[in-house]
């Protein structure tokens, strides 16, 4: 007690001579907070109370609770604590999202199944705007650069969100939504070295009106190669840079956002590819694939007196060269919402857009595009209606209809029923079909894969069939449970049971024995659950923990079969991960995840175990060690078709974080 | 424990720092804090920025009360006694058969509808963490954005039970609803 009063007269002194100190409500926390057992906040003012993070589990669950969907939302807090570098990493801690690092530069993502490099049915969206390439509607992870500290937050629904987000949200819907320039105002700057990767990140925002504020970035990262089967480099190593910039303004009514950004990689990659004459295939070393790209968005939202109206509009521009293929490809898209309440009880969303894709393609022997170019346009409508029947039950139903060139109009229903009989349960359930309109590659491809062994040397070759390859559809059925227990804990249970029809397949052509073609005579089915628990065990640790299961049943028509991306071996049958968040003191975090996640075709199961340590010595710096992957010192996560197998290897690294 | 002894240590060590590089520190600490004692603040905050009628606040005692099932534990009592303006806060834990007259704000934990109907065009400012308060007729509404804590204000509602909000309070607001 003696101790604590003298330090404080010492500090009231200090405080009050110092012409620097500028801060009286700092000293007064510091003092406030040594006299009494729970904190006083009532000397801070409201800026300073507007800023500080709050801890509660309840909280965070209890926005979530009325969601009539199985979601989860990762917080900037959860990103920074688990030590991620990248945004596929970041996806892990998501229940029911199976990650695999490929190789040095590729990865997949998939939800619920159905992963892979070519993650098709799976949409993902950067602030509105979508990331996945046309061209196999997959989304080049490695292209994606953003700086991990801007990021707001990111929703993760799994399920179909056919309704609000279109075709292609077949199995789920990753929304990632940076700051606003508000926000991330001041400097920023992130600076990393290990064994496996370094960086380098520069963030600066200011306010440029008396409504208006900006923020610019540039990034620099480069991974090390993994290690292939032998102990080998696998020499898959990536450097990408990226730069960007964002402008919001606030007006009374409206506020606008413009957003852009630029960037460029270089990946080395072992590529498999088939060569004219040569049996079987050869392995290309050393291949540098080239990646490059930009866009810009503006975004504009005005309140009105009964809701809300949003226009967007962006372009897109991705480029990728390396051995065997050369494309660039143009997205110019505009939508606009509108959300308001025409009567009580109802809360209506509606809107529309219109895409248009212009693509140029450069192959060669092994895979090329016929036609070299193509333009694709893309109309939709939707209207959701929310409507509430009581406070505790809530019905949505709402519906999209997009029309595209190859398969004409397409219809994707969903109903939503939520019933909240009291502040700690919730019940939801959900019926909706979606469908997964085919890409360039199902329609215009010509896929070498390999050479017979004897001569000629004839290829093996997967056609796309522009005239006859339909959608793919799907109904889910879901069914979900949440509660509350008490403050300190809660659990969330999500279960569904999709059902696939016209999954595409390869078919063989009667007259060429050597030829397949792509057709739709695949049907399936995925059901599994996920479940759930976030425990605040004391006010400094927290840990979140969930089980996921699936199972996935494919059959095929004869004589079609299923060439690569064997759906029954798209993902894991369990996965289990546990996260564990403590505040040793104020300023020292240990963060510890552990997962295991099942076997996946041929690759075996493994346990991983990630670590961070973060010390803040001031307000303004936090310095970070983190050790990736240190159960193993390298294990496969999967598979690739078109690059030689690699290793995930044990890592560590320093990071520092400088904010002003 | 351990905790405890950390923090003198850290703050001291952080002014000692600050002095050396003579920056103005940015009161937002790295740590996070219980989510009840900030919303306790935020009400503070409230009071010192309406204005009541003077007809309402003729004595010297302010009356906070607060529903049943809220969250808030006791953190509220830190504000006993605290002065604002000539007046003393006084903390009330009610139940729904309690005369809510001599309430000065109410923060509203449960039967949200109920409570707004009861206490309709009295000086009574309404406060609450429930999701869509301000939608309901509720005046404050304690948001949750992520890990922080921000307002929503319904001005309409503040005008009809005559309360002043005053403009350094709504400037700081996430949402105003008025017309």
């Amino acid at each position: 007690m003696k101790k604590i009063e003298s330090s404080l007269s010492t500090w009231s002194l200090i405080g009050l001579s110092t012409l620097f100190w500028s801060n009286s409500a700092w000293i007064s926390t510091c003092q406030a907070m040594t006299q009494l057992d729970q904190p006083d906040l009532t000397g801070m003012s409201l800026e300073e109370l507007l800023k500080v993070e709050v801890t509660s589990v309840s909280k965070h669950a209890q926005s979530l609770n009325s969601a009539a969907a199985a979601i989860h939302v990762i917080s900037q807090e959860d990103i920074r604590r688990s030590g991620a570098t990248s945004l596929p990493e970041v996806l892990r801690l998501a229940p029911g999202v199976h990650v695999g690092h490929i190789n040095g530069n590729q990865w997949s993502v998939g939800v619920r199944g159905l992963g892979g490099r070519w993650s098709s049915q799976l949409l993902v969206l950067m602030d509105g705007r979508t990331i996945y390439s046309p061209l196999f509607s997959g989304v080049y992870w490695e292209a994606q650069n953003t700086m991990l500290e801007d990021i707001e937050r990111i929703e993760i629904i799994r399920g179909p969100g056919g309704t609000l987000w279109g075709s292609n949200a077949v199995n789920g819907v990753i929304n990632i939504i940076t700051k606003s320039a508000k926000d991330s105002q001041g400097a920023l700057v992130v600076g990393r070295y290990g064994t496996q990767e370094e960086g380098a990140a520069l963030r600066y925002g200011a306010q440029l009106g008396e409504h208006t504020y900006a923020r610019a970035y540039a990034k620099y990262q480069y991974q090390n190669p993994f290690k292939a089967a032998e102990h080998r480099s696998a020499e898959d190593e990536l450097q990408s840079e990226q730069a960007g910039f964002r402008i919001d303004g606030d007006l009374e009514r409206d506020n606008f956002t413009v957003q852009g950004d630029i960037y460029h990689n270089d990946a080395m990659q072992s590529i498999i590819s088939t060569q004219p004459g040569v049996p079987g295939n050869r392995v290309i070393y050393n291949d540098n694939a080239q990646m490059n790209g930009m866009h810009l968005l503006g975004r504009w939202r005005h309140q009105l007196e009964n809701g809300e109206l949003q226009l967007q509009a962006y372009f897109d521009r991705a480029e990728r060269r390396d051995a065997v293929i050369d494309f660039g490809i143009d997205t110019w898209d505009i939508e606009l919402q509108h959300q308001f309440q025409p009567f009580d009880g109802h809360n209506v969303v509606w809107g529309g857009g219109y895409r248009m894709v212009n693509d140029e393609i450069m192959g060669s022997y092994t895979v090329a595009f016929d036609p070299l170019r193509r333009s694709t346009q893309l109309y939709n409508v939707f209207a959701q209606d929310e409507i509430e029947f009581d406070p505790s039950l809530h019905l949505i139903l709402g519906s999209k209809f997009e029309i595209n060139e190859i398969t004409g109009l397409e219809v994707q229903p969903s109903g939503r029923l939520i019933w909240q009989p009291n502040e700690q349960q919730s019940l939801w359930g959900a019926i909706s079909r979606v469908v997964r309109v085919p890409s360039r590659a199902e329609r215009d491809m010509r896929l070498r894969v390999t050479n017979m062994p004897f001569p000629p040397f004839s290829p093996v070759t997967v056609n796309g069939n522009n005239n006859a390859v339909s959608a793919i559809k799907m109904l889910a059925f879901e069914v979900g449970y949440r509660h509350q227990f008490n403050q300190a804990f809660n659990i969330d249970l999500a279960t569904f049971y999709y059902d696939y029809d016209e999954l595409f397949t390869q078919k063989f052509s009667p007259s060429n024995p050597f030829d397949s073609t792509f057709a739709n005579d695949g049907s399936g089915t995925i059901y599994g659950f996920e479940l759930s628990a976030n425990w605040q065990v004391s006010q400094d640790w927290r840990l979140r923990s969930s089980y996921s299961r699936a199972e996935y049943r494919a059959e095929y028509k004869r004589p079609s079969f299923r060439l690569s991306g064997d759906y029954e071996n798209s993902g894991p049958n369990n996965m289990y991960q546990l996260q564990s968040r403590y505040q040793i003191a104020d300023n020292w975090d240990f963060d510890a995840m552990f997962y295991w996640i099942d076997k996946v075709g041929e690759i075996p199961d493994y346990q991983r175990v990630d670590l961070r340590l973060a010390w803040r010595p001031t307000n303004h710096l936090e310095l970070s060690v983190v050790g990736q992957n240190l159960l193993d010192p390298r294990h496969p996560e999967f598979t690739s078709d078109d690059t030689l197998i690699s290793q995930v290897p044990r890592s560590v690294f320093l990071q520092a974080r400088l904010s002003y | 424990m351990m905790r405890k002894s950390f923090k003198p240590v850290y703050c001291k060590t952080a002014l000692a720092i600050g002095l050396l590089l003579g920056h103005s520190w940015q009161a937002a600490t790295a740590e996070t804090m219980d989510e009840s004692a900030v919303k306790v603040a935020f009400m503070y905050n409230f009071i010192k920025f309406i204005e009541w009628p003077s007809s309402a606040l003729s004595q010297a005692t302010f009356n906070l009360c607060i529903t049943e099932n809220n969250a808030l534990g006791e953190r509220p009592l830190v504000l006993q006694d605290k002065k604002v303006r000539e007046a003393t806060i006084s903390i009330h834990f009610i139940s729904r058969h309690n005369d809510l007259s001599n309430c000065h704000m109410l923060f509203i934990a449960e039967d949200v509808d109920a409570y707004i109907r009861r206490i309709k065009h009295r000086p009574i400012a309404t406060v609450s963490d429930k999701l869509n308060f301000i939608r309901q007729g509720g005046m404050l509404g304690l948001v949750r954005d992520d890990s922080r804590l921000g307002f929503e204000v319904n001005l309409n509602a503040a005008r009809a039970a005559e309360l002043h909000i005053s403009a350094q309070l709504l400037k700081l607001a996430k949402t105003i609803k008025s017309d």
